[in-house]
């Protein structure tokens, strides 16, 4: 089943962040949300996890027998906590777990770990490890949940570009293999149009284009959105690459 | 995955929770051999081994049982069993608060307690409950005051743990000016009383008042064992638990009540012990990392430790003289935490 967001706003105060957005998600497709700084993509995501008040309707799926219905991972804040990595991703199935961890619980993080490649961080404090590593670990742990709707914030802000490649790569397979909804901010408009079967562009707090990366991630819209006068070229493997030139009116305003 | 990778993780896993088990007892270790010690000095020192004989029941020494029995054992206990309680609140504290900085003592509860106390020196005891238990119930009474207060403050643009600390702290300067303000009024032996109050004294404990604060106590942990993992959850920070599932809200407010009830009975019998909620939960996080399941009852155990190894250390430094255990707390805490935090920064917090 997708997910279905009706009419969402979200409210900060006197200033709107998200208006009035509806969005559908297909199971087994990765929507990227793409736009400028402040232009409402993380309170979506936010209201989409349920952990900001908003105003409009999310239909979600429902939960299988063991595992949660969303696997949400914020933009990446500071997390100096003395918990081990396996700790933080054992957290991931945090409704399933009893006073003891069981073996069962800690192969199923072990595994999650083990997916993203930093099965070897799995006894370091969290708050020992770079940003890029932390960013993994928090994936990992929104994976483990088994959700059925993966809700990604920024996930590659913070990593080099062989872990950017490594987690897009593992997002889409994820996706398709387990017939997950993802939605995913991202901010670099290549990576978007390459790993996500649909581009959803916000700008000041509402939709301005969702579709194909190739119909909607256009130099027109792009122009238009970003301000930025920009190339969209096609790889060898016939994806878009989109390249930035200049700054068309100056910086836009967040 | 390999099965080897999984075998490594699953092994260093069973490593460590043996570590924190081993951890766990060697501080109940030391808290019965502290407790032995606590009992066996004083005005008469009396061996370890006749103290534990008489505790444990193994033989009967008349003089020695009055003593021990009579004496010192409630004083002995209560320490261990205050302790337990500021360990636990001040672990809870920074736990929700996501502070290291977070106890009651620095966030307005015992500042709270301390003019509740006050309030019931001053203008009479008018409380519908036993004199002597007056002044406690008061103290309890504004530590919950302050807590709720503190929650309340917090909660008027969302309860973020940066608004709830500048709450705590607004509070404990409001309390600390309405306390001087009752000194100011006070009668000389009035202000004797409350002085002697917010020093902090274990001499008042009784075989009476120790089982409210034990039962308090041991009420809060099947409470705390049910948001057990919701609370390690809030070490990631408000929005990871949310994202987890977590009612940040309700487990925080719930959280407020247990420390509410901690703090309150605690300071309630013995007065404000400064610096025991602060670094107990230091020492725990230090050795046992922060899972709840053992950085709770670590910092209980060594909240226990100090407070007992204070005692022992309040009726040595001045012989002939009972220094009261809060500014023992103090003298001893502030170095201690210094060391702590320059030999940790940057890792934890």
């Amino acid at each position: 089943m997708s997910v279905a967001a009706t009419d969402i706003t979200v409210r900060y105060g006197r200033t709107i962040a998200v208006d009035a957005v509806s969005l559908m998600a297909e199971a087994g497709t990765v929507t990227a949300l793409v736009g400028p700084n402040g232009s409402g993509k993380s309170s979506l995501v936010k209201a989409l996890a349920g952990v900001i008040r908003f105003d409009g309707k999310v239909a979600l799926p429902e939960a299988q027998a063991e595992g949660r219905v969303i696997g949400y991972m914020p933009q990446d804040t500071q997390s100096a906590t003395a918990l081990t990595v396996l700790e933080t991703v054992v957290l991931g199935r945090l409704d399933q777990l009893n006073l003891r961890l069981s073996d069962t619980d800690v192969r199923l993080a072990a595994q999650a770990l083990a997916d993203l490649g930093i099965g070897h961080l799995a006894a370091r404090d969290l708050g020992e490890l770079s940003g890029g590593q932390r960013q993994l670990v928090f994936l990992a742990q929104a994976l483990s949940g088994n959700p059925k709707v993966l809700l990604l914030d920024e996930p590659i802000s913070a990593l080099d570009i062989h872990h950017q490649l490594h987690v897009l790569q593992n997002v889409s397979q994820l996706t398709r293999r387990l017939g997950l909804t993802t939605i995913m901010v991202l901010h670099d408009l290549t990576a978007a149009a390459r790993h996500a079967d649909r581009v959803a562009v916000m700008d000041r707090g509402r939709l301005a284009g969702i579709g194909s990366p190739t119909n909607v991630l256009t130099p027109a819209l792009i122009r238009a959105v970003f301000q930025v006068e920009a190339t969209v070229t096609r790889g060898a493997d016939d994806k878009p690459i989109i390249t930035a030139l200049a700054c068309a009116h100056g910086l836009p305003s967040v | 995955m390999s099965a080897v990778v999984d075998s490594q993780i699953l092994d260093g896993h069973r490593q460590r929770a043996a570590r924190r088990t081993f951890v766990l007892l060697a501080a109940l270790v030391m808290l019965v051999v502290s407790l032995l010690v606590d009992v066996a000095t004083g005005p008469a020192m009396l061996p370890v081994t006749a103290v534990a004989r008489s505790v444990f029941n193994l033989a009967q020494d008349r003089t020695v049982d009055a003593i021990v029995w009579s004496i010192r054992l409630p004083v002995a206990l209560m320490a261990v069993v205050v302790g337990m309680a500021l360990g636990l609140s001040g672990a809870i504290m920074q736990t929700i608060l996501n502070n290291p900085l977070a106890s009651s003592y620095t966030l307005g509860v015992s500042a709270g307690a301390g003019f509740g106390a006050a309030l019931v020196i001053v203008l009479g005891a008018a409380l519908p409950v036993p004199e002597a238990y007056a002044i406690p119930v008061s103290a309890f009474l504004f530590a919950a005051i302050a807590c709720a207060g503190v929650y309340l403050i917090g909660s008027v643009r969302g309860a973020t743990p940066e608004t709830l600390v500048l709450a705590g702290i607004a509070l404990l300067f409001l309390f600390q000016a309405l306390l001087s303000l009752l000194q100011f009024f006070a009668s000389q032996e009035a202000l004797q009383q409350i002085v002697f109050w917010l020093f902090g004294s274990l001499q008042k404990s009784t075989w009476r008042n120790l089982p409210i604060v034990t039962f308090v106590m041991l009420a809060t942990v099947p409470l705390i064992l049910l948001d057990i993992w919701r609370l390690t959850a809030m070490k990631l920070g408000d929005a990871r638990a949310a994202g987890l599932g977590v009612n940040v809200r309700a487990v925080r407010l719930r959280a407020f009540a247990l420390i509410s009830a901690l703090t309150g009975v605690a300071v309630a019998f013995v007065g404000t012990i400064g610096f025991v909620g602060l670094v107990a939960p230091h020492i725990a996080r230090m050795l046992v990392g922060e899972d709840q399941r053992s950085f709770l009852p670590a910092s209980a155990l060594f909240g226990a430790l100090l407070l007992s190894l204070a005692s022992i250390a309040s009726k040595t430094v001045m012989p002939g003289t009972i220094v009261p255990i809060g500014i023992v707390t103090s003298l001893i805490g502030v170095p201690f935490f210094i060391w702590i935090v320059l030999a940790n920064r940057r890792r934890f917090w």
